[in-house]
């Protein structure tokens, strides 16, 4: 007695039902990895085209440039009068009679790119890491009492409020940011303005939840023998967290934060209602400043190739760094991903 | 055709642009354009480019009060082609000392110049001012600037000015999309003029200037639609208005198939038409009609607005709102309007970018965003029935003729001069005349404004602005002497 | 020794004397900072409450269902604030990436719990996870220089041309390259990592039991997953596109930089439109009134509102699953 013999009757379609239908989850699976490898692709290549020296060491350059020397006394009346207008290195203020075949403006489209986004770096850097000490502590000891206190109404709406946090649109984030802080009236009846520090309070919100919950989930996989061990010590609850869970859970927490600081880097919502931008290198964060998001942002849609590569080559380097960070993480945490 | 003679008293030519490779005795064929023979009023543009590369032998009369004109680097031959007379120089005239000079082309008619300068001209039996003198590039010795050219009838020695070396001041602004390109050159420039000041300024369109301004988020302001008076008055009622330059709002567009150098001309019906949805192919008969002899394709017109708070937008719908009844009563004028048909996109940049990047697009953007992308500029028919390209004559002539009032907001679109560019506007910087707390910052402030008012003018040609006439920039300078902290005036303007 | 023994035990007790008030305080600090996590969220609520009084007392109700947006003032147009075209853009754009991504991610969420080999099952996972680790500025920057050009020439225009004859919204003109369903495409890519994540962890908490039944009846391999495992997993898998519907609704910068920025109802897919979050993102710096700026901020406060109830939902229905009652018989 064969086994196809006794096999239902229709055994053969729903044997071709389990084929398709695994395949066609490969292929779903598939599909997935095709957007991220374009993504990533066209960013590295266009965008690691946009990397020179300059470009990481340099502010923004305009994109039509007119060089003026200097040109001595100035008369109000003729200010042509001593005037030498310099040389106009990029396009020249045709009629466009000769339409595309302006010579000139050929300078500016073929001209390679120019500035950098040193100032954006640098503002990046400075607003998430001021976020991130300011949302670290939180995150942490927030985490620390939904491990060690876990099953009471507050650690309930903790655990919801970080969910609700995370999935927040970010522009509501950067709006509440504004209104508390931008607009806010200050001593002198003049509002603080755009600043970093606002856009850094902006980003505490979005970084909080990613750390409480890394925080809350490395700390439960510290076995319990670890803590009944200190306590058989003598040692009190918050000794021993501080002194034995935490420091075993150290290297998780880290991926937290490291976790955290690559979203908040990668915010841009948030950062165009309360940092504003700038052109100019700005280290004080009372005032406004440059971040990469910002400046991939705003020049997308420029025309000018400076500023488009300016966009692209952001868009680049924010891209390795939440990659890098993310493929760090996922080193540092195979360990502990296995033992689930 | 007859030689155009080229008289003294008849030309004032504007040169727009001296490139500094240029300056060198051998010069590549490209960078100069021989003139092709053309009438009219066309010839007047060619003008341009051509006098640009001019030599002209200013402080050396000829016999017949005609100018000697030789191009650098131009061979016996050349100069007999061209296109306007010119009177044999002098020997010993021409050599490489003699600097490009900048001269405008006018329809052998007006002249103008300042009235120190005209009364200078005037003495000496001319009746035009003197050509400007420059230094090449690479000359950076000082030479003895040609103060010959006008001796003694000079009313007045020029003031000698030069901004306040303050250090240790940010100023922030943000606004307008419309000046941007230019705004950054100058301050790139200023960085040199001035290292102690850093300006920064933010090109988030006009809206958000006005706003952040109002609300003292930053210290200046850009903007190309002037605040109206019942808001200055409610909401900040020491603001400013100072006009920085004057920019043409030029409808470039994305048509590909068109012969080379074409360039399409537009009739107020047409763009209104195309903005309002009631055009919406390239080959409507009305396009065709304003384009005689041009193969327009059947391609679908995608207009292009700006999906922000704009001054340009302010200009464009300004213009639209004066020339069709259409759009005046459906549409409307401001900075945001409800577009009938038609895609948004962030500033001129964004409009400029999306027109490049699709077929069958029009936008309207500052004449800068067009020229650096190598879109068309297309000519426009203005209130007197004639197509006009926006070139610094055609703009000028749109402001001139304005009663300028005291508070120098005012819009120039669709004036009624036979040679004016319909479709242009100022563009002004806001500041506070009386609630500045930081007095090194307003210092700077109006130092770098000034100097953008004066050296800086000349930028603004070469980066496809227009200057602003005379009165109004002196008006805009007398504007920064209102400028007070705790009472105290921080600006004086020089002597004159 | 005794005197050893006795300094031992002196040092406990001196530890023990020094340290007997910490876990009040312990307890103390970690719940003031727990609540703090709390507090943001209460201060977001509370800010875009303030803030939106202005609108919430002119317009009411009606806000969220009339139709015209127009903040400025012209002589033509008077001013309205009517939240219509954001709402339908929202929801429209949602709704295609829903429809897009959920069952994809379904999908490789099963692949990834269930038929994959293990030794690539953690970079997979990886990678899928990756997809939501990009910054959705970059989603946008792409978007716009790199998949709008293609999809404009080779999906949208023949779209329109042929099946746009017959079904009006997806037909048109086409040639913005911006729209509603330009934006509902990125934005489920940008969706399906959340979901394909989840269903993957909820499959992973399916016990055994379940497979083991359905392979002693001898059901195909597919045959375990689609009826029995996903079915007992069905509450988690619908939280989990609850959360990714929620990511939708809320996703600012890539749909700013693909919807068009139009703030009217559009009539094809293929017309520049809003959504809530773009609307405010692009309109918020620019506006001249407080009554515009407060009619954004209850925009704002509705969207922020309604993700919040879908994560309580979610997280509802993932917590049911998870918990869930042990021994009722599951198909």
């Amino acid at each position: 007695m064969s086994l196809k013999s006794s096999a239902s009757p229709n055994y053969s379609r729903r044997k071709a039902i389990d084929v398709m239908m695994r395949s066609l989850v490969f292929v779903a699976t598939g599909l997935a990895i095709v957007p991220l490898v374009l993504i990533i692709g066209y960013v590295i290549v266009i965008g690691g085209g946009a990397l020179n020296w300059e470009f990481f060491t340099d502010i923004y350059q305009p994109p039509m440039q007119v060089s003026m020397p200097d040109l001595g006394p100035i008369d109000p009346n003729d200010p042509f009068a001593n005037l030498d207008l310099g040389s106009l290195v990029g396009g020249e203020p045709g009629t466009g009679q000769e339409g595309a075949n302006d010579e000139k403006g050929a300078d500016i489209l073929e001209a390679p790119a120019r500035g950098g986004v040193f100032h954006g770096i640098v503002g990046t850097l400075l607003i998430t890491t001021v976020a991130l000490i300011i949302a670290t502590p939180i995150g942490i000891m927030a985490g620390i009492f939904l491990s060690e206190f876990p099953d009471n109404s507050v650690a309930t709406t903790v655990r919801f409020a970080s969910d609700v946090l995370s999935g927040a649109p970010s522009i509501i984030v950067g709006v509440t940011a504004y209104i508390l802080i931008v607009n806010a009236k200050g001593a002198d009846g003049q509002p603080l303005g755009f600043a970093g520090i606002a856009g850094s309070i902006a980003l505490t919100f979005l970084m909080v939840p990613t750390i409480t919950r890394t925080t809350e989930e490395v700390l439960k996989l510290v076995p319990e023998a670890t803590r009944e061990a200190a306590l058989a010590m003598g040692a009190t609850t918050w000794y021993s967290t501080f002194t034995v869970v935490v420091p075993t859970a150290l290297s998780g927490i880290v991926t937290g934060v490291m976790l955290a600081f690559a979203r908040g880097a990668g915010e841009t919502a948030p950062l165009i209602m309360t940092v504003l931008g700038s052109n100019v290198l700005m280290t004080n964060l009372f005032e406004p400043m440059a971040a990469l998001p910002l400046i991939t942002y705003r020049y997308t849609e420029s025309p000018f190739p400076s500023e488009n590569t300016l966009a692209w080559g952001s868009a680049f380097v924010l891209m390795m760094l939440v990659l890098l960070v993310n493929i760090l993480v996922r080193i540092a945490t195979r360990n502990r991903l296995r033992m689930r | 055709m007859d030689k155009i003679p080229l008289k003294r008293h008849e030309l004032i030519l504007n040169a727009r642009l001296i490139d500094s490779a240029s300056r060198d005795a051998d010069l590549p064929k490209p960078y100069w354009r021989k003139p092709t023979p053309v009438a009219g009023r066309d010839a007047l543009t060619h003008a341009q480019h051509i006098w640009s590369m001019a030599s002209i032998v200013s402080d050396k009369d000829t016999a017949d009060g005609s100018i000697c004109v030789k191009w650098k680097g131009q061979t016996e031959e050349e100069r007999k082609e061209s296109l306007y007379a010119t009177a044999s120089c002098p020997p010993g005239s021409v050599d490489d000392s003699i600097r490009p000079v900048h001269v405008d082309v006018r329809d052998h008619g007006a002249v103008s110049g300042t009235d120190a300068t005209n009364a200078n001209a005037a003495s000496r039996g001319y009746s035009y001012t003197p050509p400007r003198n420059a230094n090449p590039r690479p000359r950076r010795t000082p030479t003895p600037r040609p103060q010959a050219a006008t001796p003694t009838a000079q009313p007045t020695a020029p003031a000698a000015w030069s901004p306040r070396q303050i250090s240790g001041v940010a100023l922030q602004g943000s606004g307008a999309t419309f000046p941007n390109p230019l705004y950054q050159a100058w301050i790139s420039v200023y960085k040199n003029v001035v290292p102690g000041v850093t300006i920064s300024y933010q090109a988030v369109g006009s809206g958000q200037g006005q706003r952040d301004f109002i609300r003292y988020l930053t210290d200046f302001g850009g903007t190309d639609s002037a605040l109206p008076a019942d808001r200055i008055a409610a909401e900040a009622p020491d603001t400013l208005h100072v006009p920085m330059v004057i920019g043409a709002v030029v409808p470039t567009y994305n048509l590909p198939g068109l012969p080379a150098g074409t360039v399409l001309r537009f009739s107020p019906e047409t763009l209104s038409g195309i903005y309002l949805g009631e055009i919406t192919r390239w080959n409507d008969p009305k396009i065709v009609a304003d384009n005689p002899g041009v193969p327009l394709p059947d391609l679908a017109i995608t207009p292009v607005y700006r999906s922000d708070s704009s001054g340009t937008t302010a200009i464009w719908t300004d213009y639209l709102a004066k020339v069709s009844e259409t759009w005046r009563t459906r549409v409307g004028a401001g900075t945001t309007v409800r577009w009938p048909t038609g895609i948004g996109a962030p500033g001129n940049a964004g409009v400029a970018g999306t027109v490049v990047r699709t077929e069958g697009a029009i936008g309207y953007v500052e004449q800068a965003f067009a020229i650096g992308n190598r879109l068309p500029v297309p000519a426009v028919k203005n209130a007197a029935g004639n197509y006009v390209l926006p070139t610094p004559e055609t703009v000028s002539a749109a402001a001139a003729g304005v009663t300028i009032p005291e508070d120098l907001r005012f819009s120039i679109t669709n004036p009624q001069g036979a040679n004016s560019y319909p479709i242009a506007g100022l563009t002004w910087i806001l500041i506070r005349s009386q609630t500045y707390t930081d007095v090194p910052k307003a210092q700077a402030l109006t130092d770098f404004l000034y100097w953008c008012l004066t050296e800086g003018q000349g930028a603004a040609v070469r980066l496809g602005y227009v200057q602003l006439p005379t009165e109004v920039r002196l008006k805009a300078m007398a504007q920064l002497n209102k400028v007070r902290v705790r009472g105290e005036q921080v600006f004086t303007t020089p002597p004159r | 020794m005794a005197q050893a023994q006795a300094a031992r035990e002196t040092l406990r007790e001196r530890i023990a004397k020094r340290t007997q008030h910490g876990d009040g305080i312990f307890w103390g600090l970690t719940l003031f900072f727990a609540l703090l996590v709390i507090a943001l969220v209460l201060a977001i609520l509370w800010v875009t409450w303030s803030d939106s009084q202005l609108a919430r007392e002119r317009f009411g109700l009606g806000f969220f269902t009339s139709g015209e947006w127009n903040p400025v003032e012209t002589e033509v147009n008077p001013v309205s604030f009517g939240a219509m075209p954001a709402i339908v853009g929202t929801l429209i754009s949602s709704a295609i990436a829903l429809i897009l991504a959920a069952p994809v991610a379904i999908g490789i969420g099963i692949f990834l719990a269930e038929l994959c080999p293990p030794a690539i099952r953690t970079p997979l996972s990886f990678m899928v996870e990756l997809l939501a680790a990009i910054p959705s500025v970059i989603y946008g920057v792409w978007g716009v220089m790199v998949f709008a050009p293609f999809f404009t020439q080779n999906v949208a225009r023949p779209m329109s041309e042929t099946i746009g004859q017959i079904v009006p919204w997806l037909g048109g003109n086409v040639a913005s390259g911006r729209g509603l369903l330009i934006a509902g495409i990125i934005l489920s890519i940008m969706i399906l990592p959340t979901i394909a994540a989840i269903t993957r962890d909820v499959l992973t908490l399916v016990p055994n039991t379940q497979r083991e039944v359905m392979l002693a009846l001898g059901a195909t391999r597919w045959e375990v997953i689609w009826l029995s495992v996903v079915p007992y997993a069905r509450a988690g898998i619908i939280g989990a596109v609850m959360l990714g519907l929620g990511r939708a609704l809320g996703e600012t910068m890539a749909a700013t930089m693909l919807v068009g920025n139009r703030p009217q109802v559009p009539e094809t897919l293929f017309e520049p439109a809003t959504t809530a979050a773009a609307l405010v993102a692009s309109e918020l710096v620019n506006s001249q009134t407080l009554i515009h700026e407060s009619a954004l901020v209850l925009i704002a406060l509705a969207l922020f509102a309604i993700t919040l109830l879908l994560n309580l939902s979610a997280r509802l229905l993932i917590w049911y699953m998870n918990r869930g009652p042990v021994g009722r018989t599951r198909a």
